[in-house]
C-alpha cells in the first residue's frame, strides 16, 4: 500500500512516505505545508491488480499531491482491478490532489473507492478525471464509490457510479466518455461570474454541506475546463484563505 | 391510488424531471425510454429507498425520536443529491404534498426545526405511507411510477405524440425498477441508502432551473 502523512513537527513538517504500485516521492516541505509527487511504477493497472493509497493529513498541515503520469487500466483476465484511495484530513487540514486521467480500456472491469474523513474546518479539493476508452475505444466497465463524511459522520458527499463503454446510458454519460470532475470539500467555491453568452464549461452542483462539484461530460480529456475551475478554486483552500 | 394520481393537488405538474433540458440538450424521442431507465436504477432509486426509510423510521422510533431521526435521513439523502436545483425542487414538491398530508393524515408529517428546510417529497410520500397503511415494496412501485409518469406526462405536452406510446414507455420504466424492489423495501439504516450518480440527469436537472422561456420549473 502507498502511503503519504504529514504531520507537524518541531521545524519542518514530519513526512511519512511509504512505496506501493504507486510511489510517492518528496518535492518540497516547509513549517506546515509539504508536496509529494506520485508516481506510477508501470503506470498500469491489469486485472487483478489492487492499488491502495493511502493519504493522511495531520491537524493544520496543508499537502500538495501531484500526479506524474495518469493510469491506464488493461483488459480483466476475469479478476476485477480495484483503486482504492482513503484521504483522512485531520483539524483545519487541507489536501489539493491534482489527478491525472484514469483510463479504462475495452474489456477492462476497474472499482475504485474512494474513501474521505474530513476534520473540523479542513479542506480538499481533487480532481478525478474518468476516461472511457483509449482514442477509437469505447471503454470497459468501471464502478465508482464515493463516501466523504466528517470525523462526526455527518455525510458531505456519497456518490456511486456504474458505467459501462459498451452499453452507454442516456442520463447516465450519455454518449460522452469523459467524466471530468473537480471536487472541493469543506469550503463553498467562490461565485464565478456567470457569463450568459458562453454558457459552455464545467456544471458547478453546490452541496448541501461546504462544498461543490465542478463537472464536465466531454468527448476528451483535453477538451474539458475543469483543470482551470480547479486553479479558480485552489485559493479556497490554500492556507490563510476561505476561513475555516 | 390516490397518491399515484398526478391530479393530486400537490404541486407536481411543475416538473418535468429535467426532461426539457434533456430535450434541448440533443436527447432524442427514441431514448426517452432509455433515459427512464436510467432514472429508475439511478435517481429514482435514491428517491425510492428514502421513501422507505422514512417509513420505517415512522413505524418504529419513538415519537421523540423520530425528528432527529428524519433529520439524519434527511442529511443522507442531500449527501446522494449533489444538485442544489434538484434538492431545492424535492423539497418544494414534499412541501406540496405535506400541506395536502396535514388535511388527509393531520399529524403523520412531524413538522421540521426552525430555520430547516422543507422536508423532501420522498421522505413526506413515507411518513404518508406509513401512516396510509401502505407497504414497502408498493412504495417503492409508486415512486417508480410517479418518476417514469412525470416524465412521460411532460413528453406528451413538449413533444405531442401517441398517448399510448407514452402509457407504453411508462409500464416499461416501472419494469426497470422491478428488480430492485425487494432490495429497496428491505432497507432499514439511512446510512445504507443507496447511492447511484447519473452526471447527465444531474447536470440536466440543472440547466431546466436556468433554462430560458422553459414550459416546466424542474
Amino acid at each position: 500500500m502507498t502511503r503519504i502523512a504529514v504531520e507537524r513537527a518541531a521545524g519542518p513538517v514530519r513526512l511519512h512516505l511509504a512505496p506501493g504500485l504507486l510511489q510517492p516521492r518528496l518535492v518540497s516541505r516547509g513549517g506546515t505545508s509539504a508536496q509529494v509527487a506520485l508516481v506510477a511504477s508501470g503506470a498500469t493497472l491489469l486485472g487483478g491488480d489492487e492499488v491502495a493509497v493511502d493519504v493522511e493529513v495531520g491537524d493544520g498541515c496543508t499537502l500538495g499531491i501531484e500526479d506524474v503520469g495518469g493510469t491506464v487500466a488493461y483488459e480483466s483476465t476475469g479478476a476485477p482491478s480495484r483503486f482504492d484511495v482513503r484521504i483522512r484530513l485531520g483539524v483545519g487540514a487541507r489536501l489539493i490532489w491534482r489527478a491525472h486521467p484514469f483510463v479504462v480500456t475495452d474489456g477492462a472491469d476497474v472499482r475504485r473507492r474512494t474513501a474521505i474523513t474530513l476534520g473540523e474546518g479542513a479542506a480538499l479539493l481533487l480532481r478525478e478525471t474518468l476516461v472511457l476508452g483509449r482514442t477509437g475505444e469505447r471503454g470497459g466497465r468501471l464502478a465508482t464509490a464515493l463516501e466523504a463524511r466528517s470525523t462526526s459522520g455527518t455525510p458531505l458527499l456519497i456518490e456511486h457510479l456504474d458505467l459501462d463503454g459498451a452499453s452507454p446510458r442516456p442520463g447516465v454519460l450519455g454518449g460522452h466518455r469523459v467524466l471530468d470532475t473537480a471536487l472541493l470539500l469543506g469550503r463553498r467555491p467562490p461565485e464565478a461570474p456567470v457569463d450568459p453568452a458562453d454558457p459552455v464549461g464545467p456544471r458547478v452542483l453546490h452541496l448541501e454541506q461546504p462544498g461543490a462539484i465542478g463537472r464536465a461530460l466531454g468527448a476528451s480529456a483535453h477538451a474539458t475546463d475543469v483543470a482551470a475551475m480547479m486553479e479558480s478554486w485552489a485559493p479556497a483552500v490554500g492556507a490563510g484563505e476561505g476561513g475555516a | 391510488m390516490l397518491l399515484a394520481d398526478s391530479r393530486l393537488p400537490a404541486g407536481a405538474h411543475v416538473s418535468s424531471n429535467a426532461l426539457e433540458a434533456a430535450l434541448r440538450d440533443g436527447l432524442r424521442r427514441d431514448e426517452v425510454g432509455a433515459y427512464l431507465a436510467s432514472r429508475q436504477v439511478t435517481v429514482t432509486r435514491v428517491e425510492a429507498g428514502t421513501a422507505v426509510l422514512a417509513r420505517h423510521l415512522a413505524l418504529t422510533c419513538a415519537p421523540e425520536e423520530l425528528a432527529p431521526a428524519l433529520a439524519a435521513l434527511e442529511a443522507e439523502w442531500a449527501a446522494r443529491t449533489p444538485g442544489r436545483a434538484q434538492r431545492e425542487i424535492t423539497r418544494v414538491l414534499g412541501d406540496g404534498l405535506r400541506r395536502l398530508a396535514d388535511v388527509l393524515w393531520p399529524g403523520a408529517i412531524p413538522p421540521v426545526a426552525a430555520g430547516a428546510p422543507p422536508r423532501p417529497r420522498p421522505v413526506v410520500l413515507g411518513l404518508v405511507a406509513a401512516a396510509a397503511g401502505l407497504p414497502a415494496p408498493e412504495l417503492v412501485r409508486l415512486v417508480a411510477y410517479d418518476d417514469a409518469q412525470t416524465v412521460v406526462a411532460a413528453l406528451l405536452k413538449l413533444e405531442p405524440g401517441d398517448p399510448r406510446a407514452g402509457a407504453a414507455l411508462v409500464l416499461e420504466a416501472c419494469a426497470a425498477m422491478e428488480p430492485l424492489v425487494g432490495p429497496l423495501a428491505a432497507l432499514q439504516d439511512p446510512v445504507l441508502l443507496p447511492s447511484a450518480g447519473a452526471p447527465q440527469t444531474e447536470d440536466w436537472a440543472e440547466a431546466q432551473s436556468a433554462l430560458p422561456r422553459r414550459l416546466f420549473r424542474a
